[in-house]
């Protein structure tokens, strides 16, 4: 009873000591993440290791596809020289992929978020429906619109337009696959993040005497860096390693630094190390690139 | 700038009506406000008072009607064309510019080469130099609020318009903020249009209230007077507190109307009543209402009902009386006395009040059901 009066009494007196608790919740965290940091560590880290060590080996001089374990930077030195077309290709093809998409996803997005209105849901099941169908198979169907027998080719050339006379198998096809595979990455955070703005904030720029096309500029346009620079990242980065679109409806000459990897590594005996040299050179440029970019756009400070 | 109105003068929506389809948001209301007053609409939350206020700002149009500042016709013209700003409800501060661009965004969209002057001067009213530099989010709500009524003051409009401005704020800081915006209009001296449901802010800063009620005003004036005189039923419940019991006027007596309240005259003054025959929705105010024992003698109208509850609440002690009439009325005791009247609940007790304070409404009121 006199216990009981004197914790009621002094309740400031007397802290339950708070460190079995905290200590419990620390645990439980690192419980969590056990399951991911063992998943990224036996499947990303390890074979990430593997690659660079196969990136330094050498070959043993007439034994295609035996190597032996080196400190071999020849590798990398012919994955600059031999490939820097190739690499050249990539970033200039998967540029051109993401400034397309993102001239297309913006308006497509903009609907969606402001004007869609009862369409909305149809517009977005739209968007996401090709991921219901394989990658492959639909650059496949790609390769028959483009094809030279196809319409779109077949009309261009009853039309006089289309110089050199086809589609399919020209860069341009490429571009066109890669802005087309990656175009919902694109829209998917625009959209959400013009979906998340205040309308209130929109009209406060008309308020504040900006017309329509000022209140986009300054208002709309900025709110929605976020989801312009994660729809640009995830686009630029798969279509910058991509070699499905070349394969499919690239032509034979001037491939993409995705389909030379390809082969070093499937068609080339002892191209291994030249292979894993390619990854790590194509990996450490992207990030390099990304991170310039989110540098210079980078939209932290935004809500 | 191209588009822009130069309008000077009284705000006047002349029959403004807005339907969203089948729903008359705005009902054909006329409203003239002087220049330089400051004026509240008040009314429940679906009572069109944030349409009219839209209107005026010209984000939505009028489905019939004119919109006016002085001779100038505001009518159908865009937000950016008309003389006039908002504070919007949750302030809709721009999230990626820094407080000063956000007050400095309408100056600089009316290509002002004094931008960057008035934009400190607009800072300093609100008291927030020194958060200039910062982010919206960086800032408390109260600070916000303060931000949002900078960014519309700073363009000097001829017409503020204030949408719920203090509804996300607690009530201390929802007090301080009252007295601030008083000072500022009193200052600025713009015409303020104050949209609330809060009869209190209404009262508290406003020259001149409309009460609103399903795309009507029911009525407008200076707050006392729509405290002390309703015209409606409705404008006697939204604002403050009314005692309120139904009769049927049988008789005159001089200057009043005699109702019969089952079994019990009631006195009014005929021109404090806005019905002279029929049946009367009569009311009181409770702090009109006087407490006692024995029956007081030609105190006017008095009730006999019996104590409900009782709280004491420091100045005064209120009553909840049970009256006879199956009503339940509201009143007080000032802590005056030397000997307080220490009524219980179940006693029996008298009301009194001077029928030159009671007031007269019709009863079948359409509007009355909120």
């Amino acid at each position: 009873m006199s216990a009981l009066a004197h914790v009621a009494g002094d309740p400031d007196v007397t802290p339950a000591p708070p460190a079995p608790e905290a200590t419990k919740r620390g645990w439980t965290a690192y419980l969590l993440l056990l399951p991911g940091a063992l998943w990224l560590g036996v499947f990303f880290v390890l074979p990430l290791v593997q690659l660079a060590a196969v990136s330094l080996q050498s070959r043993y001089p007439g034994f295609p596809g035996y190597y032996y374990r080196d400190v071999n930077f020849q590798n990398y030195a012919a994955a600059l020289t031999d490939y820097a077309p190739h690499f050249a290709r990539s970033f200039l093809y998967a540029g051109l992929a993401t400034f397309l998409a993102f001239v297309v996803a913006y308006p497509l997005a903009y609907a969606m978020a402001f004007k869609a209105g009862k369409w909305r849901n149809l517009m977005m099941i739209c968007v996401i429906a090709p991921f219901f169908t394989s990658f492959i198979l639909r650059t496949f169907a790609w390769s028959q619109i483009l094809a030279d027998e196809g319409w779109v080719a077949g009309t261009l050339n009853f039309l006089n337009v289309l110089p050199g006379g086809n589609i399919i198998n020209t860069p341009l096809a490429v571009v066109a696959g890669l802005t087309y595979n990656f175009l919902p990455f694109m829209v998917l955070p625009i959209y959400a993040s013009l979906e998340r703005a205040d309308p209130r904030v929109i009209e406060a720029g008309g308020d504040l005497y900006a017309n329509g096309f000022t209140t986009f500029r300054t208002v709309t346009l900025p709110m929605s860096m976020p989801g312009v620079l994660a729809g640009t990242l995830l686009t630029f980065i798969p279509a910058a390693g991509d070699f499905v679109n070349m394969e499919l409806l690239g032509p034979q000459r001037g491939k993409m630094v995705g389909n030379v990897i390809n082969d070093q590594f499937l068609a080339i005996p002892g191209g291994y190390p030249v292979a894993a040299a390619l990854s790590f050179t194509l990996m450490a440029a992207i990030l390099v690139m990304v991170f310039l970019y989110v540098r210079r756009f980078g939209t932290e400070e935004l809500v | 700038m191209a588009g822009f109105r130069e309008a000077r003068g009284d705000l006047q929506l002349d029959k403004v009506t807005k339907a969203f389809g089948d729903f008359t948001a705005v009902d054909d209301i006329d409203l003239h406000v002087p220049r330089g007053s400051f004026f509240a609409l008040l009314g429940p939350s679906g009572c069109g008072k944030t349409t009219t206020l839209r209107m005026i700002a010209g984000l939505e149009q009028p489905t019939a009607g004119r919109v006016m500042i002085g001779d100038t016709d505001l009518t159908g013209s865009r937000p950016y064309e008309r003389p006039v700003n908002t504070v919007f409800q949750s302030y809709a501060l721009f999230p990626h510019l820094s407080i000063k661009d956000n007050v400095a965004f309408g100056p600089k969209r009316r290509k002002d080469k004094d931008a960057a002057t008035r934009t400190d001067e607009a800072l300093e009213l609100v008291q927030m130099t020194q958060f200039a530099g910062r982010k919206p989010s960086q800032l408390s709500g109260g600070q916000q609020q303060r931000v949002a009524l900078a960014r519309a003051l700073v363009n000097h409009p001829e017409v503020l318009l204030l949408d719920e401005p203090l509804g996300a704020l607690d009530l201390k800081l929802r007090r301080e903020m009252q007295v601030e915006l008083k000072r500022i209009q009193t200052e600025v001296g713009l015409t303020f249009i104050h949209v609330t449901h809060d009869q209190e802010e209404a009262m508290t800063m406003a020259d001149t209230v409309a009460v609103m009620n399903k795309g009507h005003i029911e009525q407008l004036g200076a707050p006392a007077a729509l405290y002390d005189l309703p015209r409606t039923r409705f404008v006697a419940n939204f604002l403050g507190q009314a005692n309120t019991g139904v009769g049927t006027i049988k008789d005159t007596d001089g200057d009043h109307l005699v109702a019969d309240v089952l079994g019990t005259p009631v006195k009014i003054l005929k021109s404090r009543s806005q019905v002279h025959e029929g049946e009367v929705l009569f009311g009181v105010r409770p702090e009109k209402v006087t407490v006692s024992r024995s029956q007081p003698e030609g105190a006017g109208n008095d009730v006999k009902g019996v104590v409900r509850d009782v709280s004491f609440l420091g100045v005064a002690t209120s009553y909840l009386v049970d009256m006879p009439s199956g009503t339940t009325w509201s009143c007080y005791e000032q802590n005056l006395d030397v000997e307080p009247l220490d009524l219980r609940p179940g006693d029996e007790v008298w009301l009194t009040w001077n029928p030159g304070h009671a007031f007269g409404v019709p009863v079948d009121d359409e509007t009355a059901q909120r």
